[in-house]
């Protein structure tokens, strides 16, 4: 990065990079608890009595669903404090949490399908919780897309945060819904993702969700950041142009 | 009763899917904000 | 003032009625392709069927009600006439409402000829299903609606953000049609509980359009 200082230029060496000392100690935790996890989950732990070793599958599939219902809440919440309060923190925090979101929204339906086919047979059988995670994707996918549009910043953002509070809205009703349905006609015990974990495993599980947790937070800090370095450079470069075409304006005809 | 097909490899697919596609998202992340980092003025950098 | 919009509105969609229910025609009868006509799957599915096809039309109007005002500037008239957001919102919602509500006739009618689905045995459990799912596609349908309007992408953005908005609307009609179709028994209770979340669902997403109308408008 170079600065000019009077007459000559010099090269000035700083921090470029968005990480900081506490997302060092984060990712360092983050690090150890996966490390841990997995020990437990792939090594220590007993088979389930009913699935067998794809409930190893669970330690993971349940932290991230944790995380993604957390991705999801503070996107909406973000969204919904940026259109009362109108403070940009909430905004690009609502976007970075979005993203993540999505990550840990896929991952959701991916392992809940992957322990779904050796425990059920077939990739989906229109679980509950699966089903309703499928339309959380796509809702993410939608306030993503708008996200991204090519609008002024201030209108692109106050869209992204209505869809966003319209998914926060519907979320509970689409999983209070496709469950009410789906108890119609299944026999509980069958179609759910359910397990019998205590002891050691009940442990495993607590230490993933924190450690997917910690995953989550530096992800979402760093991606924060990102998006905070974007806006300062387009605010910069607009201020730039503004400048340019004043001063070309001023030049005596 | 469900008849479990053999699930090591699913197990470890699970994993290495959630590790490797977490990995990468990290990654570019922290790529990309190397990149911008380096275009914006160090007083202007961070929020937090 | 909100009659007056909503009757000039109501008047240019009748053009829109004669595209709408013929493209709901054709949905129909492409669903008969999926299979064979004659096993009765038409019959066990056409609730769920019927409930596509208005929500899959649902999408055609309310792209419609959002262009034309974009061709006309017809929203910065209104701003200039001092209506305020939510009387808009309320506005367009009868006038969609309206349409669709004509457009579900027309396919209660399609339905019960062409997949030998009666809907008239409970019949006060049909018109306040429609009703309701109605308001609840609507509502959401606005809000999205307004949200696309104006950009390129919105062809496809709207359809993105609205299917998987309004699904607990598809799963409750559908749920209410089932029971309201089914020959036999007569309990319709549970069909009413479904129609007690359809009502839920209307009404908080109602709240939301009202609320919601201000910011939306106030960039274009």
């Amino acid at each position: 990065m170079i600065e000019s200082v009077g007459q000559s230029e010099r090269v000035t060496v700083v921090a470029e990079h968005t990480g900081s000392p506490f997302t060092r100690v984060l990712g360092g935790v983050a690090l150890a608890g996966l490390a841990l996890v997995a020990y437990l989950g792939l090594v220590a732990t007993p088979r389930e009595v009913i699935m067998g070793d794809a409930v190893r599958i669970l330690y993971v599939h349940v932290p991230v669903a944790i995380g993604m219902y957390v991705a999801f809440s503070v996107t909406a919440l973000g969204s919904v404090l940026w259109l009362w309060r109108r403070s940009v923190f909430w905004d690009v925090a609502a976007g970075a949490s979005a993203e993540v979101g999505v990550l840990y929204t896929g991952l959701t339906l991916v392992t809940g399908m992957l322990w779904g086919r050796p425990t059920w047979g077939v990739y989906w059988v229109w679980d509950a919780r699966l089903t309703s995670t499928a339309l959380l994707f796509l809702m993410f996918v939608g306030y993503l897309a708008v996200r991204g549009i090519p609008a002024e910043r201030s209108v692109r953002n106050r869209r992204a945060a209505v869809v966003g509070l319209v998914a926060f809205v519907d979320v509970p009703v689409v999983h209070y819904s496709v469950d009410w349905w789906r108890s119609l006609h299944q026999p509980a015990t069958i179609s759910k993702i359910d397990a019998e974990l205590d002891g050691l495993m009940l442990f495993t599980l607590v230490v993933g969700i924190a450690t997917f947790a910690a995953i989550y937070l530096w992800l979402v800090v760093h991606r924060f950041r990102v998006a905070w370095l974007e806006e300062q450079l387009d605010a910069h470069e607009l201020a730039e142009a503004v400048a340019e075409r004043r001063a070309e304006a001023q030049v005596p005809a | 009763m469900i008849v479990a097909l053999e699930s090591a490899e699913f197990v470890l697919t699970a994993w290495a899917v959630v590790l490797g596609s977490i990995g990468l998202y990290g990654a570019r992340v922290v790529r990309r904000g190397r990149r911008l980092s380096g275009r914006v003025a160090p007083e202007r950098r961070r929020f937090l | 003032m909100v009659a007056a919009k909503d009757l000039r509105i109501e008047w240019r969609s009748r053009v829109v009625v004669n595209q709408v229910v013929p493209f709901a025609a054709v949905v129909l009868l492409l669903f008969a392709f999926a299979g064979e006509p004659d096993s009765g799957f038409l019959r066990r599915l056409a609730p769920g069927l019927f409930w596509i096809a208005v929500l899959l039309s649902a999408l055609v109007v309310l792209q419609r009600s959002f262009a034309l005002e974009m061709a006309d500037g017809g929203r910065d008239a209104l701003r200039v006439a001092g209506v305020e957001p939510a009387a808009v919102f309320v506005g367009k919602a009868i006038a969609v409402g309206a349409v669709l509500v004509v457009l579900e006739a027309a396919l209660a009618l399609g339905v019960t000829i062409l997949y030998d689905a009666s809907l008239t045995r409970a019949l006060p459990l049909v018109l306040v299903t429609c009703l309701l799912a109605t308001l609840g596609v609507v509502a959401p349908g606005l809000i999205l609606g307004a949200l696309a309007s104006g950009l390129r992408v919105r062809e496809t953005l709207l359809p993105l953000l609205f299917l998987p908005v309004v699904a607990p609307v598809m799963i409750g009609a559908t749920r209410s049609f089932e029971v309201a179709l089914a020959t036999d028994e007569g309990p319709l209770g549970e069909g009413w509980r479904w129609c007690g979340l359809l009502g839920l669902f209307a009404l908080a997403y109602t709240a939301l359009g009202v609320v919601l109308f201000e910011p939306l408008l106030e960039d274009s």
